[in-house]
């Protein structure tokens, strides 16, 4: 019992949030898997086929509590969950989220101006919000909450695993100036656990005579899971249908400067089959205690009066939808020369009508041929600002990859937040794709060693200021 | 290129710095024990006036209000005497006489007439000392009887010339011819009717006057000797008077007009409150064709604890005149009587806080003037309608409510080691309030009483003493252990509210608007230790 408290506590305290990694996004069209971040990503390769499972897992996990703020060793050596301290660590606003997602299977293929993808990816996305209010109220009572509101309505969360499965297109600029892209997915439902996004729920004591105002409306709690009955069909695909889109593009503003936008996860799932729900119908009342004069028996007369206002429905099934959170993602990159680049993201996300910020900011480095690196600085909501890193590496047809945003202080006692990405691709005709971008160098070596600015370059010139004309040394 | 390789070793070795896994420690973990404080409505319980009253359910108390919205409780009660005999009795009316021939005569061969006529003056006499004019029958009858001692016949006539006839105005008659049949001497009865008849009396002193007439006849061979007599005898039986008019005189007279129980004093209002203007006003109808000075001194008022108060005052104490209809003697003259503080002390039967009112009325017929002509009727009544008003305006001194509930066996949570209550008081009376709080065993012991007593200020007066703004406390009162022990095994929680008018001058009142009333709002606050 300890055990599952304490868990629940930390998962709860740990205001987590879990987005798409920066540090491998920061990779973009090296790995398959950024067709996901921006549709208009997408590997130099011919082929790009995935290795089932092995291809891509990710997880993302942000918490704002560690081990360390949440227990604390008594004199005596025990081991003590320390609600105070969690109370002292959390902000107004908190939310509990994890993020996962499987490659089960992709297919992509690329030739001259246009890529094309199938793919198909088990997902899992879970956030549960809740106010620092509900815990205070919960660990102290309701007496912080004398004369002011404990105000509910950011209390809510919604957890699905779905399946999406669909097709991707990206086109490439013959001048390399553009590409964009889109992906269309079919999204199958197998469970979902959530709240309205419109609940609303408040409580306030009087200071003078502690009566409550209360006021609930659509607290409702929705359970949809097909796993128990599901057949052989939908194995594959459920009943429970939605639909998303991607959308991404990047610009080539000019030699140096790259902008990349997406809004990805566009889309709902329809929830209709194996709902188990309840509901409380909606009540807004004051509750002044009992009539003292005309009640016998205080205590029952106490009960009565207040359980008579809430009304629980136990068998509400009524099909309901809902939003997968959108992700948009805005990267620039500032190429220093044709291995290496600046760049620096945002990443904001949409959920229950909060938007989520993050911002990563770093160098990418290709190391030879079959290499690249970058390492960044992090900001996740929430978070420190950390250190992220990413690989991409060929060997051969095989691409491993991998990124994490925390690359500083793993002590499990003080974590706060992971997340990692890691995978292995298969990528054929990798030399099948005409480069089409080169790079000038920044600096040009005249013959005597001085280094000159590149300007530009127009074909295989380089464009360099005007320089004087100088006398010959041996004059 | 090396500048790129250490780049990598570095980082991975950054990546699995300092783990500490084992550190974690999830086995044994204790849970630290909540210590929340939770602060409740534990409920309220209100004292409005109006609502107060109207909870008494009783029939007899009419609620309503004044102009100025000032409640005002009525009872009513209702009696009537319609007992004539109290003012005039008239009982069996008889009279007797006799005739003397004072002659002997022994007739040969014709027969002798001799005629009489004589006249008689008899008194119609009723119980008491009244002078009457005149009386009409509803029913009863006149029986006469005459006899003779003579051997002879005779005939006669028997008038009653003050009994007539009300519609043929003729005198009531007896007549006959009574025959001597040898051996008996004759004699006769008749019985007459008084339906429709009426007796006019004369002279003021209740006479009437008959004639008897007549022959006696003396055939052949009959003898009248000198001391025969001719004797009559009547009698007024039954009788009942449709209206007798005269001088009746004084009388006196009770109407017994019954107990009210009052609910009100007995359930809400304790002593200790002292109104202003209670009154006692009697609607007389009067079909008595008498005027009565009415006495209200028997009117009393007793409390629960057999304490009783009379009436007494200018009012109750001296005889106040009823009047009767002069011109129409079947419809009532309407009379009122009004008993206040002005002129009685009623104040002193209501400040009893009185569970009965018991108002006997007694009366004097022609109080004032015994030569008032006076009538009774088959209908005649006096109906006394009491009507008792009392506007709660009033002054309160010490007076006392006392609010009682059950607490047995609702507290048995040991976790709560610390309690207070907070209540708020919002006050619209025009009162001082002082509430006592106590826990009580079943005995009725005090276990714990709040030290401090919680003072309710009076409200905001405007210049014209309406209320313009309520009075608003807020009190809070740590029980601390002796009061969470007090809870465990005490009974009752007892609160106790001592009311008082916010003057010394024992003139000022103030009004109770039926909107006015004190609310009291209880909340708890608990906070213990709770070990998860």
């Amino acid at each position: 019992m300890k055990k599952v408290t304490f868990i629940l506590i930390l998962l709860s305290g740990l205001s987590s949030i879990c987005q798409g990694q920066i540090s491998s996004g920061l990779l973009k069209g090296e790995i398959y898997q950024n067709n996901a971040v921006n549709p208009a990503y997408f590997p130099g390769s011919r082929w790009v086929i995935s290795i089932p499972v092995l291809s891509g897992t990710s997880i993302n996990y942000n918490n704002r509590l560690s081990y360390s703020d949440a227990i604390t060793q008594l004199d005596n050596g025990v081991n003590q969950v320390n609600f105070d301290n969690i109370l002292s660590s959390l902000k107004d606003n908190n939310f509990i989220g994890l993020q996962a997602r499987i490659n089960i299977l992709f297919v992509g293929f690329r030739k001259n101006q246009a890529a094309i993808s199938l793919f198909v990816n088990e997902r899992v996305e879970a956030d549960v919000f809740f106010p620092k209010d509900l815990i205070d109220f919960a660990v102290n009572g309701n007496i912080n909450f004398v004369g002011r509101e404990l105000n509910l309505d950011k209390l809510g969360g919604n957890a699905s695993h779905f399946r999406e499965m669909g097709i991707g297109y990206t086109y490439f600029d013959k001048e390399d100036r553009f590409s964009f892209g889109y992906r269309l997915k079919l999204l199958s439902g197998f469970f979902n656990a959530s709240t309205p996004g419109d609940f609303t729920a408040s409580l306030t004591t009087n200071p003078d005579n502690f009566s409550l105002d209360i006021n609930v409306e659509n607290a409702i709690y929705r359970n949809t899971e097909i796993y128990s009955n599901r057949n052989g069909t939908s194995f594959i695909i459920s009943s429970n249908l939605g639909a998303a889109i991607d959308l991404g593009a990047t610009f080539n503003v000019n030699e140096q400067v790259t902008v990349g936008v997406s809004i990805t996860d566009l889309g709902f799932i329809s929830w209709k089959d194996g709902i188990e729900g309840r509901q409380l119908e909606n009540t807004n009342f004051t509750y002044g205690g009992v009539d003292i004069r005309n009640s016998d028996d205080l205590i029952e007369a106490l009960e009565d009066s207040i359980s008579d206002r809430f009304n629980i429905i136990d068998s509400y099934d009524e099909p309901y939808s809902t939003l997968l959170p959108a992700i948009g993602n805005l990267t620039g990159s500032w190429h220093l020369n044709e291995n290496s680049e600046l760049i620096a993201t945002v990443i904001p996300r949409f959920v229950r009508g909060n938007v989520q910020m993050q911002y990563g900011a770093g160098i990418s480095q290709r190391v030879g041929r079959n290499l690249k690196v970058n390492v960044s600085a992090n900001k996740l909501p929430q978070q420190n600002v950390n250190l992220g890193a990413a690989l991409a590496w060929y060997i051969g047809p095989i691409q491993i990859y991998g990124g994490t945003d925390r690359i500083l202080n793993y002590d499990l006692t003080t974590l706060r937040q992971f997340n990692y990405t890691f995978g292995i691709n298969l990528a054929l005709g990798r030399g099948k794709i005409k480069k089409t971008r080169t790079y000038s160098p920044s600096k040009f070596r005249m013959n005597g060693g001085e280094e000159i600015k590149v300007k530009g370059k127009d074909k295989i010139y380089l464009i360099i200021p005007k320089q004087k004309r100088k006398k010959p040394v041996n004059q | 290129m090396y500048w790129s390789k250490i780049r990598i070793i570095v980082g991975i070795i950054v990546f699995c710095f300092a783990c500490n896994v084992n550190e974690l420690e999830f086995n044994d973990l204790e849970l630290q024990n909540l210590k929340p404080v939770v602060v409740a409505p534990l409920g309220t319980f209100e004292y409005t006036m109006q609502e107060l009253i109207e909870e008494l359910n009783d029939d007899l108390v009419e609620i309503g209000t004044d102009a100025d919205q000032v409640i005002i409780l009525t009872f009513k009660d209702s009696s009537s005497f319609s007992l004539s005999d109290e003012f005039i009795a008239i009982d069996d009316v008889n009279g007797e006489g006799s005739v003397f021939p004072e002659q002997s005569v022994a007739p040969i061969g014709t027969t002798v007439r001799i005629p009489f006529e004589e006249e008689f003056i008899y008194v119609y006499e009723p119980t008491g000392d009244e002078r009457l004019d005149s009386v009409f029958y509803d029913n009863g009858t006149v029986i006469f009887n005459v006899e003779s001692t003579c051997s002879c016949s005779f005939e006669y006539s028997f008038e009653i010339e003050n009994t007539r006839n009300v519609n043929t105005d003729a005198p009531l008659a007896f007549s006959g011819i009574l025959n001597f049949d040898g051996s008996n001497n004759p004699s006769d009865e008749q019985v007459r009717s008084l339906v429709d008849h009426k007796t006019i009396l004369n002279d003021d002193a209740n006479n009437f006057r008959s004639v008897f007439r007549g022959e006696i006849i003396i055939e052949p061979g009959q003898i009248l000797k000198a001391e025969d007599e001719l004797k009559f005898e009547f009698l007024y039986k039954d009788q009942d008077f449709q209206k007798i008019f005269g001088l009746f005189g004084q009388d006196s007279i009770t109407i017994d007009g019954g107990i009210i129980e009052i609910d009100l004093f007995e359930d809400a209002l304790s002593s200790g409150i002292v109104f202003e203007g209670p009154e006692i006003q009697i609607d007389f109808e009067n079909r008595f064709g008498i005027p009565i000075g009415i006495l209200t001194d028997s009117i009393y008022a007793k409390n629960n604890s057999g304490d009783s108060v009379f009436l007494s005052g200018t009012v109750p104490d001296n005889p106040q005149i009823i009047a009767f209809s002069r011109d129409d003697i079947f419809e009532p003259a309407l009379s009122t009587v009004t008993i206040n503080s002005a002129n009685s002390n009623i104040r002193d039967l209501f400040n009893l806080a009185p569970n009965q009112l018991t108002f006997p009325v007694t009366g004097i017929s022609n109080f004032n003037n015994t030569d008032n002509f006076n009538y009774v009727t088959d209908s005649s009544d006096i109906k006394a309608n009491a009507t008792f008003t009392l506007p709660l305006r009033f002054r309160l001194e010490d007076f006392t409510q006392k609010v009682d509930f059950d607490i047995e066996g609702t507290y048995d949570n040991e976790e709560i080691d610390s309690l207070f209550m907070q209540i708020v008081t919002r006050n619209n009376l025009p009162f001082i309030a002082e509430m006592e709080i106590s826990i009580n065993d079943s005995t009725g012991a005090e276990l714990f009483k709040i030290p401090e007593s919680v003072v309710i200020e009076i409200p905001i007066f405007n210049a014209v003493g309406d209320i313009v703004s309520d009075s608003e406390t807020i009190s809070k009162f740590p029980l601390g252990p002796a009061g969470i022990e007090a809870l465990k095994t005490g009974s009752d929680l007892s609160i106790n509210l001592v009311l008082n008018s916010p003057s010394n001058n024992v003139n000022d009142f103030f009004s109770i608007l039926s909107t006015n009333g004190i609310r009291v709002e209880v909340g708890v606050g608990a906070s213990g230790e709770i070990e998860l």
